[in-house]
């Protein structure tokens, strides 16, 4: 999977090849429309592989089905707090690089760069070392 | 006068068990029932009206065989994490589409109600089923079904088929 700033995201799953783009619908709903694509050189056996490995992939995914139930149950979980705002901290506030993945320090890189590109107000701080949103 | 198509030396009423039992087994997670009800060679796909009608070919299930379709039934089974959910499909309309050979095409509307833990029961999809229904041996199978689904977002996902 390759991500190119700000929101591309391009997909290799074996043969099958896809941008899946998350698309903020609101506080409660993402979309995610998943385009497919091939080349027009490729050949009729190629096409077919490609069409058969879209299982892999989607809402129906044999992988992928797993990542959307579970950022459904994290969405009910940070919903849950009537009236208040909830913070996932995954991996903590920082933006350091770790030798594991349980961490979204990844995302808040994005996001502290994006403000800074973006030139948004940055008038948000939280604790630890200030990590913005 | 315009006729139906007729259901030819085909008992409607047969015809109409197999949908039933295809709603049965699969609401009461009776899959390997449920994969009894499809020919070997049987193909299967759940697809967007989108895609459907512009004719490109990408389905969001696709299975070659029954072979396929149980491959995925085990993956539902045995390995995807999802959250529990109880799945329930209706079927109506149902209308002989046509004969090629001793092949029955057959289309129905299908309605699939979703109710997940701590919600209420949420409608998931809804469509129209194209299908090709055998004589196999001594039980009517389906040789092909495409569950065309109207709307183009999914609700989160769709694990148990249409």
């Amino acid at each position: 999977m390759q991500t190119i700033w700000p929101n591309l995201i391009v997909q290799q799953q074996s043969n099958t090849l896809a941008t899946p783009p998350a698309r903020h619908a609101g506080p409660r709903r993402v979309r995610a429309p998943w385009t497919y694509f091939g080349y027009t050189d490729d050949d009729e056996a190629m096409h077919l592989r490609r069409l058969r490995q879209a299982n892999l992939m989607g809402p129906a995914g044999l992988v992928s089905i797993d990542d959307s139930e579970v950022m459904r149950l994290a969405q009910i979980g940070a919903r849950a707090g009537q009236g208040r705002t909830a913070l996932v901290e995954m991996g903590g506030l920082d933006r350091d690089d770790t030798d594991h993945m349980v961490t979204e320090a990844a995302i808040r890189a994005f996001y502290d760069h994006y403000f800074r590109v973006m030139d948004l107000p940055d008038d948000v701080e939280h604790a630890g070392d200030g990590a913005s949103r | 006068v315009t006729r139906r198509s007729r259901w030819g030396d085909v008992d409607p009423e047969a015809v109409r068990a197999l949908y039933d039992d295809y709603a049965h087994h699969l609401d009461r997670g009776e899959f390997d029932r449920w994969l009894e009800l499809f020919t070997d060679d049987a193909t299967y796909r759940a697809v967007a009206r989108e895609n459907h009608e512009r004719g490109l070919p990408l389905a969001t299930i696709r299975c070659d065989s029954r072979d396929m379709l149980a491959d995925r039934i085990d993956a539902v089974v045995e390995t995807q994490f999802y959250a529990r959910r109880l799945i329930r499909h209706f079927t109506s309309a149902l209308r002989p589409a046509g004969r090629d050979g001793p092949a029955l095409a057959t289309t129905a509307n299908f309605l699939v109600v979703e109710t997940l833990v701590d919600e209420g029961s949420q409608v998931h999809s809804v469509g129209e089923y194209h299908d090709v229904v055998v004589a196999d041996g001594d039980a009517l199978r389906f040789a092909a079904k495409v569950a065309i689904y109207d709307a183009p977002l999914v609700p989160t996902s769709l694990v148990v088929p249409l």
